[in-house]
């Protein structure tokens, strides 16, 4: 058993569930087979586990480091970005035409859910992948030649400068300025903060796409553009030539991520710092944007990947640590001690942990596939789903990353004091998932970008169609002899999510915006609860109809608990089909009702957190 | 060189495994891999393929899912391959399906080496490589721990380790049979690259009537098996408690005695 990736769930998820195996059928992805993809999570699992997992703390204990003005990152990192490049997985998804593989999104997301956990290193490689693909959707064909090509066979670095000092959450509010220079190119000057692989010693260049105001334009984001500042100047032949005028003035000191270089840089002061044009003027928000949606899944990723890790480790533990008499024999001080799993309480953990991290893997790669399928596919469906991802994101990236840090302060939970200790790796899963919930939009954000954009865009369409869709899943799986009861919670939380949505249309009718303002992120829990109900009832629905062909088959009578469950033990799908239904059950019975209390809070109206006065809160 | 990897599919150690009537594993509930002394071969032939030229060609016999081995085989960048596929031949011993790799071997006309796994992680007979090195007529080595091929491709200088950290150093000619040893590289990941090539590459499916397999099932195997089952351990230790010389005498005492041992 992986102790970071149940493959047996990635493949239900990915085959039984979503049916990615219909991409197949198109042209894009015609010769591509699940044997293929077999094959590439195996090349991701193995990797991972062998060359990157047994130096995971060394790159938290050893950091980054800053020596006269150059970045070091820790020895360990060298080795592991060489093997995972030669094998081609940063560029997974990236079209063969510029020099990748061309595989699914969704299946580079499954591929990268088992090293995702290392962002502290992930972030070189991802970040430079990431710049690169900017460059491949709008630079020009001799930035593409110039630039591009070296990213993406990982021999020069990427970051993505956008942070200031007083421009974190509100980027419109940047000073960074670029001066036109007669040839065309630009000059920049201004301070950065806060930007990941800022300077390595990974790469032989660094291509860094900054955000700044060309002179003279419009203040806010209307004037912000895009610009190539490369580390090196590039001469006609592609040699290097002169550093570029800008310096590392600091790395930050960081609870986790210790392995990436979070770094403030100084841009133009000797007045002298180089930068090409990407895209046209005053498009740089336009640009960043086009990339957002890729982006905020691969943190809902990160979120559920580092929660996948730190389930398996903790189900691990408390198989192994024992500690304790069985419940029934609590008096008998001879009783022999029992692994900590026959502890109600630590099954209540250890559920909760999978519950979340199923619905989130199903909730990541439903996503991940929407952008596929609008990609190899024409069509209404996919268009309809491609809407459902777009109102999805925030939920992704807000839910999974902070529910995801849940998951890791409960594996240090089940830890008990050896989860607090850096002997053991939990402790590590949490500091590192942290950043999560801040970079890339903060989750207050993305509540804001739900309740305020998302949930009206295309019309309300977008969220109508999800409601259609839920209420699809309930239909069809809501007869079914172990789901009735269930099914009907999902059904009323399903109706709770459209009388929500009702409800805020009629607070902007009556000019009561700050109603959903205020509760916008209590909101977005409620969404992303009883998306996730949703998911793992939908995942249950089929988990029961298999089962029953496999008992069936088996002629195992269901109406026999005793001997269902004796079968169950010895037979492998037979169990995971048992957990995927107990796995919904728990979290409709246990962790949904939450969501109707959300919406009693939300519809009382009540703003006292607006009310309260400044001069309040402590004295 | 042409080079033969000969490739078995074991069952991942890790997976339950659960004996049906004292005869089978029931493998419905097993999960596959490639055994981890032929991926050291694999990589061993690679090697000497980057170095030398020729081509790598792997051989495996076994149902429908060993594909999935030999296409990471060709992941890693082996040419083709040549399925063993058939019932007959998989309910055979050890006698019986190095029998049928010989004959897959022979229809290539002529190789430089063979070479595979010391030993399969599961039934750890040790046995496959010698057969085939006697059924072909070539020489061959065990354990093998380095290989230095001759600049006429046909002398082989082989380190062949042996108990107690010693190694043997031989030299023998091709055509040869090489068992390796783990430890003697570190095999390659595949590549994503290499995957997408892997399906393309040419995998020959052939039954035993095809080779022209003559010994097959029970009836070709020199071994006859009897059942399978799980060693019963028996939690009994005695603990001689007392002075070291009073001890050791009721020690012999009871060996002698008791478990009539000595
Ligand atoms: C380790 C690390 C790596 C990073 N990497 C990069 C990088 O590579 N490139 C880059 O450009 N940046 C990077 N960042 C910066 C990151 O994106 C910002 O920290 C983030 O956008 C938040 O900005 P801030 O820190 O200034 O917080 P602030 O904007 O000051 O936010 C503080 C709090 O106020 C809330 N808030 C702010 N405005 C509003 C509002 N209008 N409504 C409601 N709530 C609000 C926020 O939600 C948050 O809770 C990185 C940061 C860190 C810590
Ligand atoms: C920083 C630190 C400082 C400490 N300082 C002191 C100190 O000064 N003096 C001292 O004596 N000790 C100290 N401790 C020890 C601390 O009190 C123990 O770690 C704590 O009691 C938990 O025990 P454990 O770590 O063995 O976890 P375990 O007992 O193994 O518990 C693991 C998990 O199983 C659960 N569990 C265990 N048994 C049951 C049960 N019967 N029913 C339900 N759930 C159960 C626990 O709730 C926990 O989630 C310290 C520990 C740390 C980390």
């Amino acid at each position: 058993m992986s102790l970071i990736v149940d493959a047996r769930d990635q493949e239900f998820c990915l085959y039984e569930m979503l049916n990615i195996q219909e991409l197949f059928g198109t042209a894009r992805y015609g010769e591509h087979s699940k044997e293929m993809f077999d094959m590439a999570l195996e090349l991701s699992r193995k990797i991972t586990e062998e060359e990157m997992l047994p130096f995971y703390a060394e790159g938290d204990r050893v950091g980054a480091k800053l020596e006269n003005g150059n970045v070091s990152v820790p020895e360990c990192y060298k080795k592991i970005h060489r093997l995972m490049n030669d094998a081609g997985l940063f560029t997974m998804a990236v079209s063969p035409e510029a020099g990748g593989q061309g595989f699914p999104y969704v299946i580079d997301l499954a591929a990268r859910e088992y090293y995702v956990f290392n962002m502290g290193f992930l972030l070189y490689p991802e970040a430079s992948v990431g710049a690169a693909h900017l460059i491949e959707v709008f630079g020009t064909e001799e930035q593409k030649r110039k630039y591009m090509m070296k990213m993406y066979e990982g021999k020069w670095g990427g970051t993505m400068v956008l942070t200031e000092a007083d421009a974190g959450s509100d980027v419109g509010n940047l000073k960074a300025k670029a001066v036109r220079m007669p040839d065309g190119t630009y000059r920049i000057t201004g301070s950065k903060i806060f930007i990941s692989g800022g300077d390595s010693d990974l790469f032989e260049n660094i291509v860094h796409p900054v955000l700044a105001r060309i002179e003279g334009d419009p203040s806010g984001t209307p004037g912000i553009s895009i610009f190539l500042v490369p580390k090196y100047l590039v001469n006609d032949d592609g040699s290097p030539g002169r550093r570029n005028d800008y310096s590392i003035t600091g790395i930050e000191h960081k609870m986790g991520l210790k392995g990436s270089a979070t770094c403030s840089m100084s841009f133009g002061d000797n007045g002298d710092c180089y930068a090409e044009l990407l895209g046209e003027e005053r498009k740089g928000m336009r640009i960043m944007f086009q990339m957002m949606n890729e982006a905020r899944i691969g943190m809902g990723l990160q979120g559920m990947g580092t929660a996948s890790i730190a389930y398996l480790h903790a189900l691990n533990y408390a198989k192994e640590r024992l500690q304790g008499a069985d419940l029934m024999n609590m008096q008998n001080p001879e009783a022999p001690r029992v692994p900590i799993i026959s502890h109600p309480d630590v099954r209540r953990m250890l559920l909760w942990m999978k519950a979340h991290v199923e619905g989130m893997r199903a909730l990541v790669y439903l996503c991940a596939l929407a952008i596929d399928r609008k990609e190899a596919m024409e069509g209404e469906e996919a268009a309809r789903w491609h809407g459902i991802m777009e109102l999805l994101v925030p939920i992704t990236k807000a839910y999974c990353t902070d529910m995801g840090f849940r998951v890791t302060e409960l594996a240090i939970q089940v830890y008990g004091g050896y989860g607090y200790c850096q002997d053991y790796p939990v402790e590590q899963f949490m500091r590192d998932l942290k950043i999560a919930s801040l970079y890339e939009g903060t989750n207050g954000i993305q509540a804001l970008d739900l309740v305020g954009r998302k949930m009206t865009q295309n019309k309300g369409a977008n969220f109508m169609n999800f409601l259609v869709e839920m209420n699809k899943t309930v239909a069809r799986y809501k007869d079914r002899p172990g789901l009735a009861d269930i099914s009907r919670d999902v059904q009323d939380a399903i109706n709770t999510l459209a009388d929500m949505g009702m409800f805020f249309a009629r607070c902007g009718k009556e000019g009561k915006f700050l109603v959903p303002i205020s509760n916008a992120y209590p909101f977005l829990n409620l969404m992303g609860t009883i998306c996730l109900a949703w998911l793992l009832f939908w995942q249950a629905g089929i988990a029961e109809e298999k089962l029953e062909a496999i008992l069936a088959k088996n002629g195992v009578g269901a109406a026999d608990k005793k001997r269902v469950n004796e079968f169950l033990r010895e037979h492998r799908d037979g169990a995971f089909y048992h957990g995927k239904i107990m796995t919904a059950r728990y979290y409709v019975k246990h962790v949904l009702p939450q969501a109707s209390a959300i919406a009693r809070s939300i519809k009382s109206e009540d703003l006292t957190c607006l009310e309260m006065l400044d001069e309040s809160f402590a004295f | 060189m042409k080079i033969v990897v000969l490739v078995k599919e074991v069952p991942d150690m890790e997976s339950k495994f659960k004996i049906v009537g004292d005869a089978k594993i029931d493998e419905s509930q097993i999960a596959f891999k490639m055994n981890d002394f032929d991926e050291y071969a694999v990589e061993a032939a690679l090697q000497l393929k980057e170095k030398f030229g020729g081509e790598v060609v792997i051989v495996s016999s076994g149902p429908d899912r060993v594909t999935k081995e030999v296409r990471q085989a060709f992941a890693m960048g082996a040419d083709w391959g040549i399925h063993v596929s058939d019932p007959q031949i998989d309910e055979g011993d050890n006698f019986v399906v190095a029998g049928a790799l010989v004959k897959a071997i022979e229809s290539l006309g002529g190789v430089d080496l063979v070479m595979t796994g010391v030993q399969a992680e599961d039934d750890q007979a040790a046995l496959t490589g010698v057969f085939v090195a006697d059924m072909l007529n070539f020489s061959h080595c065990t354990n093998v721990v380095k290989i230095e091929v001759g600049a006429d491709q046909k002398s082989l200088t082989i380190n062949r380790e042996l108990e107690g950290g010693l190694n043997e150093v031989l030299e023998m000619a091709t055509p040869a049979v090489l068992t390796i040893q783990s430890g003697i590289n570190q095999p390659r990941y595949p590549t994503l690259p290499g995957i997408m090539k892997a399906k393309k590459k040419r995998l020959d499916l052939k039954k035993a009537a095809d080779l022209g397999v003559g010994a097959i099932g029970e009836a070709g195997s020199k071994t006859k098996f009897h059942k399978i089952f799980f060693p019963v351990s028996e939690h009994k230790a005695e603990i001689i408690q007392g002075d070291a010389k009073a001890a050791a005498k009721t020690l012999v005492d009871k060996l002698r005695n008791e478990a009539k041992v000595i």
